[in-house]
Order: C-alpha cells, then structure tokens, then sequence
C-alpha cells in the first residue's frame, strides 16, 4: 500500500480537457511512460496528457490504483490465490465498458505503456470479435466503410479459405 | 531484437517481434523526454475515431488473440488494413493451433496450418499444433521454417520414427521442443543431439501406460542423457522409468537446471541418494507426487471431475502421509483414479 510517508509523494496529471488529477506516485508507476519521466527527473509538476480525455483518464487512474495495491507476482512466489482472483475478477468488471471507451483506454493504455492494460483491451476486443463475420466485426468496431475490400480482393480472401465451404 | 528507436522511424512498420512494445508508440515522436512536450492531439468526437489508425503492432496484439482460423476465416475480410496486416509475415511468427477449439475436422486443419506456415515466409519462430499433425504436415513444416525456435506437438497422427528424424535435421534454431502424448523415439532424441545445438527445453507429457515394458521404460531417460548434453530445463510428466533412467540424466545432462519427474511414479529416489544429487545438482525439481495443477495435460477425461472428483489429484492430497509409499504402493490407487476404474 502507498499510505507510509515516505512513498506518499503526489503525482498530478492533466486530461486534455484540462482536468487534473492527483494521484500517489506508485498508482503512476504503473504506467511505464510515466515511470521514466520521474526517473528523468522531468516529472516534477503537472504531466500534461493532451491526447486523452478525462472519462477515459479516471478509468485508467482507477486501473492503476487497483493494480498498484495488489502483490505483485515477482516479489513473492506464492503470493495468496485471494488476490490473484480479486484482481481478474476487477480486471473482467473493469472491460465492461462500450466499445469506443475500449479503444480510448487501449490507446492511451499504449501511450502510456502500461503493459497489463493493454493486454486486457486487446483480449477484449478480441473476445468480442472472434467467430464473428466480417460484417458484424465492421459493426462492433465502427470501422470505416471507405476501407472494405475491392470484389477482386473478396474474391482471392474467399479462395484462401476455401476449406470453409467444403 | 527489435528496438525502439526502429520502430519510431517508421511508425506504420509492423514490428517484428509479437507483443512488444515500444515505450509510447503511439506518439508521433518517441523519446520518452519528448513526450510531455507534445503537442496537445484535439480529441475528436466519436464519429472520428478510427480503428484504423490503431498502431499496427496492437492491431497485430489484437489478432493474435483472435486466432488463425478466424483470422482467415473473417478478420482479413473486414478491412484492407487489416488485410494487410493479417498478410505480414510477422503476423504468423506464432502459431497456435488447437483441434479441440476448432469445429474444422482435422484434414482442414491441416490445410489451415500450411496456408499459416506459408504466409510467415520461412519467419516463423513458435508452432503449436495440439492434436491433429501427421507426417505431412510436420514435414511442410520442416521445409519451410528453419528459423524455429519452438515445437510443440500434441499426439501425431502417424507413425513417425524417420520423418521425425528427418525433420528434426532442418530445425537447426530449435531451443525447445514438447512432444506430448505419442511414443518418442531414441532415434528423435539422437538427431535432436546432433542437429539442434541450441535446444535447452525438452518437455514430453505421456500417459502412464498400464503395464510398462521393463526392457524399454529407461530408453528415453537413457537417450536423453546421451545426447541432449546442453539441456536446461526437462519436463519427463508420466513417464515409467526408474531410478536409473533418473541417474542417466543426471549423469549426462550436467546443465540441466530444472526437472519435472511428476507422475514419474517408477522413480523412488530411495536407491544411491539420488534425493540428495537432484537436490544439489538442480536448481528447480518437481517430484513424483506433486500437484498437477498448472499442467496443461492433466486431464484424462473431463467427466469424472464433474461430479465433484478429481481424477488429477496429486498423491499428496490423495494420500495421507502413512499411506504414502514411492514404489507400487500408491500406485494402483493412482490408476485407478486415473483412468476412473
């Protein structure tokens, strides 16, 4: 935990819709982007994040609190199988989120590096679109109908897998 | 293998290796110092995000997870960016490919993995391939992949004594081999000596035979020792030998730092302190009677652990310590269990 006074040192970070937030230092170390900033010593005020919002800014502060307080697994081999279920239980209620925020967390996840955030996004999204058709991807994803296919691509995809219709 | 500083001159490349990430490669500019100096992006609203422009190395993370099948089957229709990416070489680097998770019949799937191991352009580093490879397929392998490092196979659906030996000579990369479930043969374990210089890892998982051969129960264990000199890790699960098929490996494998004799239940450890050696030679040793519990093959049949039995559970926990006894004692009670007589 990051109550003792000697780790209590505040982190503040700035959404950008200029939000601030100010967290303990070890939740920001979750991130690795972060990490190295404090280790460069250029983190001494406010992180500017300009690329992300502050709904999607919270989930992640509210990721890496989570994250931060449990054991990790390399300082103890047998750390107790409670945790270890506590957090992928938060780790599957924390994904219940819309698609759009998914891929807002997962970016900034990525500029962040935070590891084990960007993990759970991709499983996610994966979990949401697989044995799906092409189709019902475009629509979970939103993806942009300027980038389908030509006929002829279909057309050689369709041979690849021709298994499919045997 | 693949630096940061690589994939930030080139922010569309695909990264060559799976899952790595360059510390904030979504920036336009990386350099961790540049980062907090970056121009604020304006945040467009939801109509304007854009799957596309996902970094290709979390579309490539993305995929992944998909699976092969589906990426063939659907993920490359969707878009030609995902297209793209699902006709990169990298993107089949690793393959993993499970019968059991598949409703495709195993001919199929064996078309599957050959399409797989042809779009990674001889690139392909890792392939597991659980319960559908035969001989043709190993050996389409074989001729096209000489930069693995990883083969796994569960149960061969051939007979497979020369071609083993035939293809074990065109992986001259592979550090780690798992053969699960089929009969391996001295002869593999001899080529495997010769041909794969830099093979550390050997797992092989089998099903305890009811009745072992007592001339040819040690023949692994004994070839192994032989020749596999550089092995560090072993993972023999539910093999029949004895305490001299251990010695054998003992003697030959001196590098080795860790090995799993779990359901190795032939092996007493009682005969010339070979206790006191696996414990000063190794660093990491998993015995007999030990829970199964991460092993991925534990599972004979599913059912009987459905009405609340286990049929997996260690001799630990299934005996109590006066009952405990390392030689034939417990081990009828452990076939019975095992095989849910």
């Amino acid at each position: 935990m990051s109550t003792s006074s000697s780790s209590s040192k505040k982190i503040v970070l700035k959404s950008a819709d200029n939000e601030t937030f100010e967290i303990d230092e070890i939740v920001a170390l979750e991130s690795q982007a972060i990490k190295n900033m404090i280790e460069d010593e250029c983190a001494d005020n406010v992180i500017p994040l300009g690329n992300i919002d502050s709904k999607t800014l919270s989930k992640i502060i509210e990721y890496c609190k989570k994250h931060a307080e449990s054991p990790k697994k390399d300082d103890n081999a047998d750390i107790d199988e409670k945790a270890v279920e506590d957090l992928k239980s938060f780790d599957a209620e924390f994904a219940k989120v819309d698609m759009p925020l998914i891929q807002d967390i997962l970016m900034a996840a990525n500029f962040l590096n935070i590891d084990n955030l960007i993990g759970l996004m991709c499983r996610t999204i994966a979990d949401r679109i697989k044995g799906k058709t092409p189709e019902e991807i475009r629509k979970i994803l939103n993806i942009n109908k300027n980038d389908l296919l030509s006929p002829e691509q279909e057309a050689k995809a369709r041979e690849e897998n021709s298994w499919a219709f045997d | 293998m693949v630096s940061d500083g690589k994939k930030s001159s080139n922010q569309k490349s695909v990264p060559k290796v799976k899952m790595q990430y360059p510390i904030i490669s979504c920036a336009s500019k990386s350099g961790r110092k540049r980062a907090r100096n970056r121009k604020p992006v304006p945040k467009g609203k939801e109509s304007s995000r854009n799957w596309l422009d996902l970094p290709s190395d979390l579309a490539v993370n993305i995929l992944h997870r998909v699976g092969v099948i589906d990426i063939l089957e659907n993920a490359q229709k969707v878009c030609t960016t995902w297209r793209k990416i699902c006709q990169e070489p990298v993107m089949w680097r690793v393959i993993h490919m499970d019968a059991s998770l598949s409703s495709h019949r195993r001919i199929h799937l064996r078309e599957i993995c050959k399409i797989d191991v042809d779009r990674s352009q001889g690139q392909l580093v890792d392939i597991t391939i659980i319960d559908f490879c035969n001989n043709d397929l190993l050996e389409y392998i074989a001729d096209r992949s000489s930069h693995l490092r990883r083969l796994e196979i569960t149960r061969l659906y051939s007979i497979m004594n020369v071609i083993w030996t035939e293809a074990l000579k065109k992986f001259p990369s592979l550090e780690g081999l798992s053969l699960h479930k089929m009969d391996i043969y001295k002869e593999a374990i001899a080529t495997a000596g010769r041909h794969c210089p830099l093979l550390k890892t050997f797992k092989a998982h089998q099903d305890p035979p009811r009745y072992p051969d007592h001339f040819t129960r040690n023949n692994l264990p004994i070839a192994i020792g032989k020749y596999l000199h550089e092995l560090r890790h072993l993972e023999l699960i539910g093999n029949v030998m004895t305490d001299i098929g251990l010695e054998a490996i003992l003697d030959g494998c001196r590098h080795l730092e860790s090995l799993d004799l779990r359901l190795c239940f032939y092996v007493s450890l009682k005969a010339t302190d070979l206790g006191k050696r696996c414990s000063r030679q190794l660093k990491y040793f998993k015995y007999p009677e030990n829970c199964l519990d991460d092993c991925p093959y534990k599972a004979k049949n599913d059912n009987a652990s459905k009405d609340g039995q286990n049929p997996n559970r260690c001799r630990r926990c299934a005996l109590t310590t006066t009952e405990r006894d390392y030689n034939d004692g417990g081990w009828t009670d452990f076939y019975r269990e095992y095989y849910s007589l």
